[in-house]
């Protein structure tokens, strides 16, 4: 029998936010290698 | 069980423990050496001829807080951990004090020439750059010491598992246990550029290496020894620290799942660390992202439960809405508030990670400060702080005696995090925007430019914070030691109990066979057909060069 | 998955971190299609012979054809040879790097020209150069005492 307990909804507003920050990071680095200019 | 039913395991614990933080003692002096040279304030000609250059300092650096803090402390936690998990005693207690000693020995071997500047060859020790033969002698009885005490604690959880025949392994044995095992698997590349490289080379019976072989072999180890690190962490963050913060565990199956993909996806990477390198096929190193990738979702899956984990405890302390639950948490026990920093810091290092390991864009980032930044924020910060909010209720247990000052450790810690912080996020950006390269002397480079400099006089700024903060934990812990305050009730480990028993976790997330045979299937397709290739072609002509 | 239930919120992230992981793996493929590659397989070189065999012996900057060009270099412990390359903007440049030594690394600021060199092997990367100026390139691997002393400069003249 799982214990009842509140939703983790808390959980869910800090990862959207860390999902956020991490497409944009990596966004700005992706953004940075193709403005650098192709390698072939 | 009675007061000192575990004194011998505890005995082996606390050497442990003490040799690692004399290690991160001893290499933590460096940091602030290294920022003030970048940012302009060379101190290294008042060390001479004890430290003879920047770059013997670095290998200090590296070798004593990367290596010998990591796996000493490591070793003696989980020893801790696994017997009292358990409630039993290690099986054949005289192969784990075997195992400390030739670590010990190790160690030894291996500091006489890093301090007397005859292996000058940082940490990663990459050929053919040739240091002492003791030096990596050494290293290699650290590691094969390492493997003694990891077969010391199987024996110890077969024993468990033979006369608890139905039951699910405790979760903190489980983890603990399956650090180990993946250790000595991920191990294995380091051992063999070891014994087939490096120290026949080194001893001078052979006259040269391959230098591309060397390094594949080494980031074999390279990327799972950071899962070694980093596993001991979670098994506190997943099994100890909801219970500290008045929680529960939010999923006992799913903490089990996580440990075992780690099993199965840490080693089959190391290529994520050649992405520049010549002489390996694009093939390859593509496998190696998309497995790299995979080996980021147990992360993730680690984020919610544990998050979830802590939000339990914070509302069941009086915590409403979406965020009020975060300042509800026992931000007052510097074991936790050690933790709970540790992992939002953490949350940079992994978003840095995935941008590494995503192929091309490494080439943005590759070998320099920004690459410097990413592992501080990661082992320095992740796991170091955590192992710093552990040895809060962690020594106190051992000792018998109350934390010196609760207060001076939540100074400690806050402080450590806001450190880390400037510290990591100035090398980033500086690394990002400039292309400021790694593993060098800065202050001396006839190229160094104007604009560089502002960053790193920020990135002193935390270094020497950094330092001060650790000089701090250091006085905590001796503190302790040495104070008077004998504990009213000695503090136990803490143990989180599930939401759901465990008893309920099905046996398939118990049982070790198909997982190891998974994970060396995934190594023997990820490596075997490169370094059977480069294994083929190897060319040892390299001769050794002593050149520092 | 025989028995194992799964917090409905949880299996919500465990799929958008799918998701995104999946995101950025396409973003990267497509990437290499369009010629951001990283160093490859290239044939092997004896080490021993770095210095007398071309075309390192006598590294140097060849024009293949109008605005393309090899520049070959040797990285050696402390000194690129050579340590200036000179090209017309809108120049194209292929890379040819090996050391006769240690491990080096070479990397050209403001581009993606950013490799190992080892020796025995040889990196080939390429970049475009359109915009006139100097851009420096430092050894960013560790190879001995003088490794902070070893930077060049790839000088792009503007279109005459």
């Amino acid at each position: 029998m799982e214990e009842p307990h509140p939703k983790p909804t808390g959980t869910i507003a800090v990862l959207i936010v860390y999902a956020a920050l991490s497409l944009a990071l990596w966004g700005s680095v992706y953004l940075t290698l193709l403005f650098r200019g192709s390698t072939q | 069980m009675e007061e000192n039913a575990f004194r011998l395991e505890e005995k082996l614990t606390a050497w442990q423990i003490g040799i690692a933080l004399g290690a991160l003692f001893l290499g933590t002096w460096f940091g602030p050496l290294q920022v003030l040279e970048h940012a302009g304030l060379d101190l290294y000609g008042k060390l001479a001829p004890g430290i003879q250059s920047y770059y013997q300092g670095l290998s200090l650096h590296g070798v004593l807080n990367a290596l010998v803090y990591t796996t000493f402390f490591i070793s003696g936690f989980l020893t801790f951990t696994t017997v009292h998990s358990l409630q039993m005693k290690l099986r054949f207690p005289v192969v784990n004090v075997t195992g400390f000693l030739v670590m010990a020995l190790g160690l030894v071997m291996a500091a006489i020439p890093l301090l007397l500047n005859q292996a000058t060859v940082l940490y990663t020790f990459y050929p053919p750059l040739q240091a002492s033969a003791f030096f990596y002698i050494g290293l290699t009885l650290v590691v094969v010491g390492s493997w003694i005490e990891a077969v010391g604690l199987f024996f110890t959880l077969a024993a468990w598992r033979k006369t608890h025949p139905q039951e699910r392994t405790p979760f903190i044995a489980f983890g603990s246990v399956l650090t180990m095992a993946m250790w000595l698997i991920a191990s294995l590349g380091l051992a063999a550029e070891m014994l087939f490289l490096l120290i026949p080379w080194s001893l001078g019976w052979v006259k040269g290496t391959d230098p591309l072989l060397g390094r594949t072999l080494f980031w074999f180890t390279g990327h799972p020894i950071v899962y070694f690190w980093l596993l001991p962490v979670y098994v506190s963050w997943y099994g100890m620290l909801p219970k500290q913060a008045g929680g529960k565990l939010f999923s006992d199956p799913l903490a089990r799942l996580a440990f075992w993909l780690f099993l199965v996806l840490s080693i089959p990477v190391g290529l994520h660390h050649q992405f520049a390198d010549p002489g390996i096929a694009p093939l390859w190193k593509g496998l190696h992202t998309i497995l790299t990738f995979g080996v980021a979702f147990p992360s993730f899956m680690t984020a919610f439960t544990v998050i979830a984990s802590l939000e339990l405890g914070g509302r069941a302390r009086g915590g409403t809405g979406l965020f009020g639950w975060i300042a509800k948490l026992p931000w007052s026990d510097p074991s936790f508030a050690a933790q709970a920093l540790a992992m939002l810091i953490f949350a940079f290092g992994g978003i840095g990670g995935i941008i590494n390991a995503s192929y091309n864009m490494d080439l943005v980032v590759h070998n320099t400060l920004w690459i410097v930044g990413h592992f501080h924020l990661t082992v320095g910060a992740a796991v170091a702080l955590s192992f710093i909010g552990i040895t809060y209720w962690l020594v106190p247990h051992l000792t018998g005696k109350d934390l010196w000052s609760a207060r001076a450790a939540r100074v400690q810690v806050w402080s450590f995090a806001a450190a880390m912080t400037i510290f990591s996020a100035s090398h980033h950006y500086v690394g990002f925007r400039y292309g400021v390269p790694r593993r060098t002397m800065l202050g001396a480079a006839p190229y160094f430019a104007p604009e560089w400099r502002p960053w790193l006089v920020v990135a002193a700024v935390g270094g020497i914070l950094l330092w001060a903060s650790l000089m701090l934990h250091f006085v905590l812990v001796i503190g302790t030691v040495f104070g008077s305050r004998k504990s009213a009730a000695r503090v136990e480990m803490p143990v989180a109990e599930p939401l759901r028993a465990s008893a309920e976790t099905p046996a398939w997330l118990d049982t070790w066979v198909p997982w190891l045979v998974a994970a060396i299937a995934l190594i023997v397709l990820s490596y075997g057909p490169p370094l059977a290739h480069m294994i083929a072609t190897a060319d040892l002509s390299s001769i050794g060069m002593r050149v520092w | 998955m025989n028995g194992l239930r799964i917090d409905s919120y949880e299996k919500v992230w465990m799929l958008a971190s799918g998701v995104l992981l999946a995101v950025f793996l396409v973003a990267v493929a497509a990437s290499v299609f369009q010629g951001f590659s990283l160093p490859g397989d290239e044939p092997r070189l004896d080490p021993t012979r770095t210095m007398v065999d071309p075309p390192f012996a006598q590294p140097a900057v060849v024009e293949r054809a109008p605005g393309r060009y090899d520049a070959y270099v040797r990285v050696q412990i402390w000194a690129f040879v050579p340590n200036e390359i000179k090209v017309p903007a809108g120049s194209s440049v292929t890379f040819y790097l090996t050391s006769p030594d240690v491990q080096h690394g070479f990397m050209i600021e403001r581009t993606n020209v950013n490799v190992m060199v080892l020796p025995g092997q040889v990196s080939k990367i390429s970049a475009r150069f359109d915009k006139p100026g100097e851009y420096l390139f430092v050894c960013h691997e560790y190879c001995g005492i003088g490794h902070h002393l070893m930077s060049g400069k790839v000088i792009v003249t503007p279109k005459s």
